[in-house]
């Protein structure tokens, strides 16, 4: 057995020094290599061999077949090679076989853009459910029932003391009632409005709202967090002013305006020729919604602040239109995200 | 709200430019959204003088005139009938655009005559409505001069948006009073002690629900000539953007657009009895407003009748049966307050919300209500004559100033900043607050036009916005306190970064859907009870709604192949009315959705193209669990009897429901006009989070030693799931077996009817050493016979 494995050991090494074309290189597996080939034989005839001598002959036999496939890797290779050389030419022109490439939405860039400058500035992130009691949405953050601040939000409502939130403002309250004093949080996420779909308004949009609350938080915190954040998201020159405004859940509220970043104050149809443009809204937490959640105002104050997604990409992306955001056509998420 | 710069000029006196007046007022709150400059509408219309004036050739009825405008003459064909030389008139020049109706002046040509200009009407300016021929002026104005001025069209209207909290701001007074407080000067309020206090007795009020109705005045005045108001009059409402109608009402108007108290006028005569009821309607019932509309009254709902009937809704609108007409002799003049909400409700309630409502909805001033009786009363015996005959002041729930503590420590505990006292008193003397210091605590007495301070933080708030938000600075080099960190968008963004890396595109979609695609889905899907959109009333129960209509979109875009997903929201009424996941009766969750369609490659010079299949979407499944190291405890069940689909599966996770896979069936696709396979998956982002576990993942040593390939293939019945077989072999635990792949599936007549082969890959390694054929035979020869015993099966040599 033995014997016969060295013979064919011989006999390999021949062939394979004969081979000269593709059909050879083949022809050798066949013979050898393949599953019915002479090296398989061998294998089978493994049984008839002496208890004793099986461990010995075995191991030659696996040497004999490692040997018989490296010849033959190697005549491949050579052959691949020749093959290649041959040819001698190479079109690099031809495109590459590139791999499926995906986007983020913009919505969600845009949000990912701003929520890493607050990230930065040591704020975490919530979230909450869009369907909203009257509760969240309305009570908790004073909107007294019958006041006229709730025209300022067309509201869906689900039945009567159910609705779609208008704003991210519920997740404020749910965060103050989980969580323990300080806090600093910003809130993304989906609103609603019942309003009549046009170019520049949707029953959708996004929201991010910000929350500050500690026992020394003032006015000009507010102003250093927003300021820093309009400086880093709209440009270091960014000029910027807040003027005041009004919303429930804040007193005293403030509308923060930044210098139009398309005609750089100059005047233009964007920034409906007064060379800014409101960008979001803020004030301090109203003493009311501290003791909605149950936080004394007269030891904790904070400042709250809030911006709309959609309008931000679109001044930012020359969007002329928020029907498209939702519109998901692929050739334009494919341009921004 | 428009506001006249002229006109609020006559409040205070200030020397600034409405540019500059117009800043302040946004700065204080008073947001200026828009300037209008009445003169520029007035551009290159000039006073100009007819020189010639002669017959159009071609024309009977025109004419063709020589006009100067004091430079040059111009030829002008006018159609005018009166038109003639010598007259001195309006004259507009090329470049100027006519008032009414926008036409544009340029040199043209009329019936083969050149025509430069135009000579105007009144009605062209947009001054009335006189349109019976070309306007005549006096010979004295002179040539030359601008025509604006001439018709007094020189003020400056700002449009303020108004914030729900400034109901003091909803007149030129009280937006006189904020430039006051910033200019540090003081306002001048109209004097009205002329006006006698006398009681009349020629009528009775009752309120016979002062809660509604906290205060009501009538002032009684007769033998009045109702007329056209005098045109500075009529310029006031004109520019606060009312129509004028007749002197008696655009007094009320005036008084409202001057003080902020909405006020109504009714023909005595037609009040019976000579009583005026304050009272709620009581049984619902109609009744024509002014407008000549009827309207359906609910039963509690405040009017204001007399002895017999309805005469006004209160706080909305006048009844048609008690209106000031041309006849009029003597008049009631109302003058009220009337408790907020319940105007808010009549005007929600009826769609009607006029230039009263909105005034008594935000909060009018009680205190006011006998001053803007006076007031009117003082201008119409001034511009319609007749006799005062006296008021009636009805108050029976008297609103009286209010105080609050204002701790001066407070201002600078909010704004960060401390203001000077002086500063601060100033400020809020100048708004109307009375104050008094009481040892470091400001006593404020805050006046009843201020209905919205109420509170401490409040007055901070009028502190604050008039000594100016600018004023305040941002705070440099501040140290925030440490508040720990948490990210619950962690999640959604790894899955968001790990699929865009994979090649699908997000979406994000309108949750809002229509009803038949709501129901298809879901027995429980919410609807709304004010849609919008009446298509589409429901919110989505799935994100698969959402996504089959973006496929569908862009093949109707012309997209021959999509992968896309979108993470959010799904909404479903709950089972139980008691439970839900936030709201009551609510079961709302996040959810991804993955769907692909058409093509996953177009052909190339090295690949054919391919087109999505099932274990595309089975693929991603697997790829993402293992992405999410839950791949070893995540299982698929076959669904049966799903309609929807043509085939879907279960998709659990650590024994959890967690989506399912499928491919939809064509009442899906018909439904959103496809008609091409789409592959879906849709998990439900907690379970998919929950299910990962938290926290580092500990080192497992690999294994030193090589790992040896072997291959196997059966033969089997032709219905046999390759999974099974996989998952039998797995089952033996066999630990040196440590992967296996499916290398091939094939039918072929050799194998035998109803054969089919499946080939294995099996991957064998220990951890310890170099397996020995023994092992590996060993190994290979229980696989065959766990394989061939376990089905209906044979290896295939």
């Amino acid at each position: 057995m033995l014997e016969e494995i060295s013979k064919t050991k011989l006999e390999i090494e021949a062939a394979a020094a004969n081979i000269s074309s593709r059909e050879d290189l083949q022809a050798f597996r066949v013979t050898y290599l393949a599953r019915k080939g002479k090296i398989a034989s061998l294998f089978a005839r493994l049984r008839d061999v002496p208890p004793e001598q099986k461990r010995s002959v075995g191991q030659e036999l696996n040497a004999l077949r490692s040997f018989a496939e490296e010849l033959f890797k190697e005549r491949e290779k050579h052959f691949e090679e020749s093959r290649k050389e041959k040819k001698g030419f190479l079109d690099y022109t031809l495109p590459g076989r590139e791999f499926p490439l995906g986007h983020t939405h913009i919505v969600s860039r845009t949000i990912a853009d701003i929520q890493s400058i607050f990230v930065r500035m040591g704020f975490s992130i919530a979230t909450g459910p869009e369907l909203e009691s009257d509760y969240y949405n309305f009570e908790t953050l004073n909107f007294p029932a019958d006041h006229p601040a709730r025209d300022m939000q067309d509201t869906f409502f689900i039945e009567k003391d159910v609705v779609l939130r208008t704003h991210t403002s519920p997740v404020q309250i749910r965060l103050m009632e989980s969580r323990k004093p300080p806090i600093r949080a910003i809130m993304p996420g989906r609103c609603y409005r019942n309003e009549v779909i046009s170019a520049r308004s949707h029953v959708q949009f996004h929201q991010i709202e910000g929350l500050c609350v500690d026992t020394r938080v003032t006015f000009t915190d507010l102003k250093s967090t927003l300021v820093a954040f309009a400086r880093e998201f709209y440009g270091e020159t960014t000029a910027y002013r807040f003027r005041p405004s009004y919303f429930p859940f804040t007193e005293p509220s403030a509308e923060m305006d930044i210098s139009c970043f398309l005609c750089h104050g100059d005047g233009c149809r964007v920034c409906k020729f007064t060379g800014w443009l409101e960008v979001l809204g803020c004030g301090m937490v109203d003493p009311n919604v501290f003791k909605a959640v149950g936080y004394d105002p007269e030891e904790l104050t904070g400042y709250a602040f809030g911006m709309g997604i959609e309008r931000t990409a679109m001044l930012r992306h020359n969007i002329p239109d928020i029907r498209l955001i939702f519109e998901n056509d692929a050739r334009m998420l494919r341009q921004l995200g | 709200m428009k506001i006249s710069y002229n006109w609020l000029k006559e409040y205070i006196s200030i020397d600034v430019s409405p540019e500059e007046a117009a800043e302040t007022l946004t700065a204080t709150g008073l947001e200026v959204e828009g300037m209008e400059r009445q003169a520029e509408k007035f551009d290159n219309i000039v006073i100009g003088k007819v020189l010639t004036c002669e017959k159009h050739p071609n024309a009977d009825k025109l004419s063709v005139c020589t006009v100067t405008d004091g430079e040059r003459e111009y030829p002008v064909i006018c159609g005018a009938p009166n038109v003639a030389a010598g007259q001195v008139v309006f004259f507009a020049r090329p470049g100027a655009v006519i008032p009414d109706g926008g036409f544009k002046i340029e040199r043209r040509k009329i019936r083969g005559i050149v025509s430069e200009g135009m000579i105007c009407s009144y009605k062209e300016l947009g001054i009335n409505d006189d349109h019976s021929g070309i306007a005549v002026l006096e010979d004295d104005v002179p040539v030359g001069s601008s025509a604006a001025e001439y018709l007094g069209q020189t003020d400056t209207v700002l449009e303020i948006g108004i914030t729900p909290n400034r109901m003091d701001a909803l007149s030129h007074v009280g937006v006189a009073r904020d430039l006051a407080a910033v200019y540090r000067t003081s306002l001048t309020i109209p004097d009205i002690s002329g006006v006698p206090d006398t009681l009349a007795t020629e009528a009775q009020v009752v309120i016979e629900d002062p809660d509604l109705c906290p205060r009501y005045c009538a002032g009684i005045i007769k033998g009045i000539t109702v007329k056209q108001s005098p045109e500075w009059l009529q310029r006031r409402l004109l520019a606060a953007g009312m129509r004028p109608l007749n002197n008696i009402v655009d007094i009320t108007n005036f008084v409202m657009l001057e003080i902020g108290q909405p006020m109504h006028a009714f023909d005595l005569a037609e009040i019976h009895g000579r009583e005026i009821h304050v009272r709620r309607a009581g049984t619902e019932q109609k009744f024509i407003t002014l407008d000549e509309k009827e309207r359906v009254i609910r039963a509690e709902t405040l009017l204001i009748c007399d002895a017999e009937r309805p005469l006004a809704i209160a706080g909305v609108m006048g009844g048609e049966n008690s209106e000031i007409s041309d006849s009029t002799t003597a008049i009631l003049l109302e003058s009220a307050y009337f408790n907020p909400s319940s105007i808010r409700r009549t005007s929600k309630y009826l769609g009607l919300s006029t230039e009263s409502s909105y005034r008594f909805e935000r909060g009018a001033d009680p205190n006011m209500v006998d001053w803007a009786l006076k007031r009117a009363v003082g201008m119409i015996l001034e511009l319609a004559g007749g006799e005062y005959l006296g008021m009636i002041d009805e108050y029976p729930v008297e609103i009286t100033p209010w105080d609050i503590d204002l701790r001066l420590w407070r201002v600078e505990r909010i704004l960060g900043i401390a203001i000077a006292e002086d500063e601060i008193r100033g400020i809020l003397e100048r708004l109307g607050i009375m104050v008094d210091n009481d040892g470091g605590i400001l006593k404020c007495t805050i006046p009843t036009f201020k209905a919205d301070v109420t509170r401490e933080i409040d007055v901070i708030e009028e502190i604050a916005r008039i000594h100016g938000y600018d004023n305040i600075p941002a705070k440099e080099g501040g140290e925030a306190r440490y508040t720990g960190f948490f990210d619950e968008t962690a999640f959604q963004n790894k899955l968001r970064r790990f699929l865009t890396g994979a090649g699908f595109d997000e979406t994000i979609a309108v949750s809002l859907v229509t009803k038949k695609h709501a129901t298809m889905f879901s027995d429980n899907a919410v609807r709304l009870l004010n849609p919008v959109n009446a298509e589409r009333p429901y919110l989505r129960p799935t994100l698969a709604i959402s996504m089959l209509e973006t496929i569908a979109t862009n093949v109707h875009n012309g997209i021959s192949g999509l992968r896309i997903f979108e993470i959010g929201h799904v909404f479903d009424h709950s089972q139980d009315k008691e439970r839900g996941t936030f709201v009551r009766g609510y079961l709302e969750f996040e959810r991804l959705g993955i769907a692909m369609y058409g093509e996953v490659a177009s052909r190339t010079w090295y690949a054919k193209e391919r087109a999505h299949d099932f274990f595309d979407i089975k693929g991603t499944l697997t790829t993402l669990l293992k992405f999410l190291h839950l791949d070893n405890v995540a299982r698929i069940h076959y669904c049966k009897g799903d309609p929807l689909t043509d085939y879907r599966f279960s998709v659990e996770i650590k024994d959890k429901t967690a989506g399912y896979i499928a491919q939809f069936g064509k009442t899906v696709l018909e439904s959103f006009d496809l008609d091409q396979p789409v592959y879906y998956l849709e998990l439900d982002m907690s379970v998919l989070e929950g299910a990962v576990e938290a926290g580092a993942r500990s080192y497992i040593p690999v294994s030193k030693y090589p790992a040896v390939l072997r291959d196997v293939a059966f033969i089997f019945n032709e219905d046999q799931l390759a999974g099974e077989v996989v998952e039998a072999i797995y089952q033996m635990n066999e630990p040196l077996i440590r992967n296996i792949r499916v290398l091939d599936v094939f039918q072929h007549q050799t194998l035998g009817k109803g054969k089919k082969s499946i080939a294995f890959s099996l991957v064998l390694q220990a951890d310890d050493h170099t397996l020995n054929d023994d092992e590996i035979t060993r190994v290979m020869e229980r696989v065959i016979s766990n394989v061939t015993g376990s089905f209906s099966a044979a290896i295939r040599g």
